[in-house]
């Protein structure tokens, strides 16, 4: 279990990207991490994954996060951490080198399932085709909890829908996914629970199941607790166009 | 094997060549100290009807200015090796940021090691036998420079530490 207890992060002193964020993320969550650019949602994983400094405490199985286990940690991100002058199969050798629990038949049944050419160097490869080795890498590291910041910014829809899909299957029961994407509805059916972050506070966090019990959709609940005027583009729209019309 | 000294996906094939070269000039330089020597020690002598004489009150450069020029290289190796070191490091944030990965392997060294490795190594090869030329050097300046010739203060006291 992954205990996030009073953290918050300033960039220069006096922008909050964090503030006393209170989380707890169990094994085999699949939790959805939501926000508007900028939320803290990046932040908030770097964090955990000591990229980046904070104030706070954050304990793995009661424990520090440190070099002895960091390793239950993984992070495929929109930024690619691969190693770019690697081909597929070597930054796979890389990985299984350096990771004991590397799961080499689920990175070789990814890679043949999405046609990812394993031969080719990673930065010649296109921006989705890397979407898709830097979650793989992820996904096949061994880790217990996969954090995924956008992922797949740049893939197609069909492609999205089918990483969502064999993600369910292979996903073993003690496994944990933390995602953050913009893209809400595509994961309405995939996440077990919804956390909110606005500002760089923690607004929301609740199970799914509570959600659509209520009524509403995935989609609806994020822009009821945003605040989200559904009627601004209209009113901005009849302005817009009001003031052209008088103009004309 | 090699590969492990070096970041993954490192120019192995353009860097070890470029290190060799720079150590290549860095000996050269310092093996040019004989050649130094052998002209300056030619200027002591006047020839006379085909013979070589000892001329009187002329005297050697001291081995400060015999060897300093020819350390030169080894600071162009030294930085030339610190600049790769750099390079290795921001390796892992050009074009992806792998160094990501490198932060969650359970070695703290791993990183360390690929980028510091072979540039460190190089300067230590390249000062042992440096240091080796260095005292050679200096066994011949004294081995083959008339005693009347040698300077007062030829060799600086805080090079005396090193002998």
């Amino acid at each position: 279990m992954i205990e996030i207890k009073n953290v918050s992060k300033k960039y220069w002193e006096s922008v909050k990207a964090l503030d006393r964020i209170e989380l707890t993320i169990k094994p085999g969550e699949i939790i959805g991490l939501f926000g508007e650019n900028g939320a803290g949602k990046t932040t908030l994983m770097k964090s955990i994954l000591g990229i980046q400094s904070f104030d706070g405490c954050i304990l793995l199985d009661g424990e520090p996060i440190t070099r002895k286990n960091i390793s239950r940690l993984s992070f495929g991100t929109c930024e690619h951490s691969f190693f770019p002058t690697l081909t597929a199969s070597e930054n796979a050798a890389f990985f299984k080198e350096h990771f004991p629990k590397f799961n080499e038949k689920r990175f070789t049944g990814l890679t043949e399932f999405f046609e990812l050419p394993t031969k080719t160097k990673a930065k010649n490869l296109s921006t989705g085709q890397q979407n898709q080795l830097e979650v793989i890498l992820a996904l096949s590291q061994g880790a217990e909890y996969i954090f995924l910041d956008e992922p797949f910014a740049g893939n197609d829809i069909f492609n999205r829908e089918d990483f969502y899909k064999v993600l369910l299957g292979i996903l073993n029961p003690d496994e944990t996914i933390v995602l953050s994407t913009h893209l809400i509805e595509e994961v309405a059916g995939f996440i077990d629970r919804a956390v909110l972050i606005r500002k760089g506070k923690l607004i929301d966090d609740r199970q799914v199941s509570e959600i659509e019990a209520e009524g509403l959709s995935l989609t609806d609940y994020v822009k009821k607790t945003y605040g989200y005027r559904s009627d601004r583009v209209s009113k901005a729209l009849d302005t817009i166009i009001g003031e052209e019309e008088e103009n004309a | 094997m090699i590969r492990k000294f070096f970041p993954p996906g490192a120019r192995i094939t353009w860097e070890i060549p470029f290190c060799s070269l720079m150590f290549g000039f860095c000996i050269g330089g310092e093996l040019s100290f004989f050649i130094l020597f052998w002209n300056k020690h030619a200027e002591l002598y006047d020839t006379h009807a085909g013979i070589r004489i000892l001329h009187p009150g002329r005297l050697m450069p001291t081995l400060t200015s015999l060897v300093s020029g020819l350390l030169l290289w080894f600071w162009v190796l030294a930085l030339g090796c610190i600049g790769l070191a750099i390079l290795h490091y921001a390796s892992f944030y050009r074009e992806s940021r792998s160094i990501y990965v490198m932060k969650r392997v359970p070695s703290r060294a791993e990183l360390h090691v690929r980028c510091l490795t072979f540039p460190v190594l190089t300067i230590v090869i390249a000062l042992i036998v440096s240091y080796v030329l260095f005292r050679i050097c200096v066994w011949y300046y004294f081995r083959h420079t008339p005693e009347p010739c040698i300077p007062d203060h030829v060799i600086p006291s805080f090079w005396r530490v090193l002998l």
